[in-house]
């Protein structure tokens, strides 16, 4: 099964929050969506799960769109940790609710996971602390055997206990069940771990979608320092520079091949090291203006 | 649907048991009443023969169980001044002096509580995800608008059989104080003005429009009435059951209106997600109908109670100064901020 994305739209307030933003996400996949705040994370997925209306494109699952297939929508779940309306709600009246709204829903696996991390099914979801409460929507989340589900800043302020739950429910939820998750989160160094994909939402638009495996098989980070101030053309043309601490550089090169290590080298280079790619230098390169040359210069 | 009402009925079921608990107390406070005024007249009238002849010496037995009917009659079609304004019935009174005021806002105000409530908590949001929006906003109204209909009938059950019952009257004699005839319209009314309220709501799903627009509608809806009434008390036209027909004609063509409203809505807009600016501009038409409408019934406001003008106004208020919280944004907003 695969959720096609195609070329979504929405304005608000006569602002473009989404542009043509299309990508497919297979079943048993993990999508990571990364992005500045205010980007439109959540519009997208709040319009993915039609909470909000989308006014081009659509959401298809298989060759079927949500928005003409309400009933399709069972596939797909989003808890908005915002516009919570279970918030005066014990544990086990929300599992009532999703019990009468999700037909998988296993009540009996939700209060299994709410007891392994000892949440009272008695308690209202507001007086839990902020860990509790999103363990509780992990929860919900796993228990509604829904096999897409996005995820919405699931590790914002958590402990690193909670984090290391969380990752490891998913883990075993793709592993054992084939389900697939699209993780917005800004913690990029957890999503770096758990996607197979990132998506790069800028401008309300997806302006790369990179399978991580791949790049990280193509692209390298290095340190440099050149014996002059001035930037080698190289650095300039291929490479994309992440930091700059006196004379020292980071650069990314998307594309290391033969060509471009042949160029870096005749640049001379005093100290030219490999560093590990992280996700976070991805998000810097795509964001960041050209601030490091500047400094540099 | 069936998946959304059962969700729904769960959600607004302490809200529903809140309502009827209200309508049992104001259908005691009017039985009470009823009961009262029916036995107040009692006192100042002839009931026996004996009485009668007491009152009238020289007359027969015969003459005088000819007449007790026909002066029994005549006296409890003297009723007060506040039971005309109930009633409705006499040329100087007006269809909106009819209405029960207190069940009307009491339907009302709960109805936006209930729809306001689901917009913030974003319950409205988890029920787009789970099937159809008309679905959901039908759900809503099938709901509450049941227990509405359902209420209404039990209070006016409880009049037809417990009214007689507690004086000892025939139902049509109960009928002349307590305005029993009329509670099944009044409540019909409010009922007309809750879907008006809730058409708004589902046309705009928005909070501010929510709050704000119903109880203008409704102003609306009652200065007109009380105006076309006046009118037409003025051009000579009968009493409260025509004139009553006209009104359900008014709700019926304002329905429409509406119903067309919401098609060109949907029709010009995809967007439908409670944002504020994204009301579309037919909204602002409206907007500003109602507040013409309001300031009508505002000098309206001798026929009608201070709660009822009061409480809209409060709405009015709370639902500029909740909806305005973190959602001004563009021209308008900074405008309505400034004032």
């Amino acid at each position: 099964m695969e959720l096609t994305v195609d070329h979504l739209g929405l304005a608000i307030a006569g602002k473009n929050v989404l542009q043509d933003v299309s990508f497919r996400w297979q079943q048993g996949q993990v999508l990571g969506l990364v992005g500045r705040n205010g980007v439109g994370k959540t519009t997208l997925m709040r319009t993915l799960t039609d909470q909000y209306r989308a006014q081009q494109g659509g959401v298809f699952l298989g060759d079927a769109a949500l928005c003409h297939h309400p009933a399709l929508r069972q596939q797909l779940l989003y808890i908005d940790p915002v516009n919570l309306f279970f918030k005066h709600n014990t544990l086990a009246q929300i599992s009532r609710y999703f019990a009468e709204t999700y037909e998988q829903f296993d009540a009996g696996r939700f209060a299994r996971l709410a007891a392994d991390h000892d949440l009272p099914m008695g308690k209202q979801y507001g007086e839990l602390s902020k860990g509790y409460q999103a363990l509780v929507v992990m929860a919900l989340d796993l228990a509604s055997n829904v096999p897409f589900v996005c995820l919405d800043e699931p590790f914002d302020g958590l402990d690193l206990f909670i984090r290391e739950a969380i990752v490891k429910n998913v883990i075993a939820a793709v592993a054992n069940e084939d389900r697939s998750f699209l993780i917005a989160s800004h913690d990029l160094r957890e999503l770096d771990g758990l996607a197979d994909r990132v998506l790069f939402l800028r401008n309300g638009t997806i302006s790369h979608d990179y399978d991580l495996e791949s790049l990280r098989e193509k692209a390298v980070k290095l340190q440099l320092v050149f014996k002059d101030a001035e930037i080698p053309q190289v650095v300039r043309v291929h490479g994309q520079i992440l930091n700059v601490r006196g004379r020292v550089l980071e650069v990314l090169f998307k594309d290391y091949d033969p060509v471009v290590e042949a160029a870096v080298k005749a640049a001379e280079p005093v100290l030219a090291a490999p560093l590990p790619l992280e996700l976070s230098d991805l998000f810097r390169s795509e964001y960041q203006d050209n601030e490091g040359e500047r400094v540099h210069g | 649907m069936g998946k959304m009402m059962k969700v729904m009925f769960r959600r607004h079921r302490p809200v529903l048991l809140l309502l009827l608990g209200v309508m049992l107390v104001i259908w005691g406070v009017s039985f009470a009443e009823a009961v009262s005024s029916y036995h107040e007249i009692d006192h100042f009238t002839p009931t026996t023969v004996a009485e009668y002849k007491r009152d009238n010496p020289g007359v027969t037995t015969a003459e005088a169980k000819r007449e007790i009917p026909k002066m029994r009659k005549a006296s409890l079609s003297y009723y007060p001044q506040s039971t005309i304004d109930k009633l409705g019935w006499a040329p100087t009174g007006n269809f909106v002096q009819s209405v029960d005021p207190v069940w009307l806002i009491a339907v009302v105000v709960v109805g936006l509580i209930c729809t306001g409530w689901d917009s913030l908590s974003g319950f409205d949001r988890f029920l787009f995800g789970l099937g159809r929006r008309k679905d959901a906003y039908w759900s809503r109204l099938s709901v509450y608008g049941g227990a509405v209909a359902l209420f209404t009938l039990v209070r006016y059950a409880l009049d037809m059989v417990g009214m007689p019952l507690a004086v000892g009257a025939t139902y049509d004699e109960m009928t002349l104080f307590s305005g029993v005839a009329l509670i099944g319209l009044n409540e019909l009314y409010a009922l007309s003005c809750f879907l008006f309220a809730a058409v708004v709501a589902l046309l705009f799903g928005n909070f501010v429009a929510i709050v704000c627009a119903p109880p203008l509608l409704l102003s609306l809806g009652l200065g007109a009435f009380a105006r076309v009434d006046h009118w037409l008390v003025q051009l000579g036209l009968g009493p409260g059951g025509e004139r009553f027909f006209l009104y359900m004609l008014l709700v019926v063509v304002c329905g429409i209106l509406l119903w067309l409203g919401e098609r060109l809505y949907r029709s010009r807009s995809a967007e439908f997600d409670g944002h504020f600016l994204t009301t579309p501009r037919l909204y602002w038409p409206l907007f500003g109908l109602s507040w013409v409408a309001f300031i009508l019934a505002l000098l309206d406001s001798l026929s009608w109670t201070r709660w009822g003008l009061l409480v809209p106004l409060l709405l009015l208020v709370a639902g500029i100064v909740f909806g305005m919280r973190g959602r001004l944004h563009g021209r308008f907003g900074r405008w309505l901020a400034r004032i």
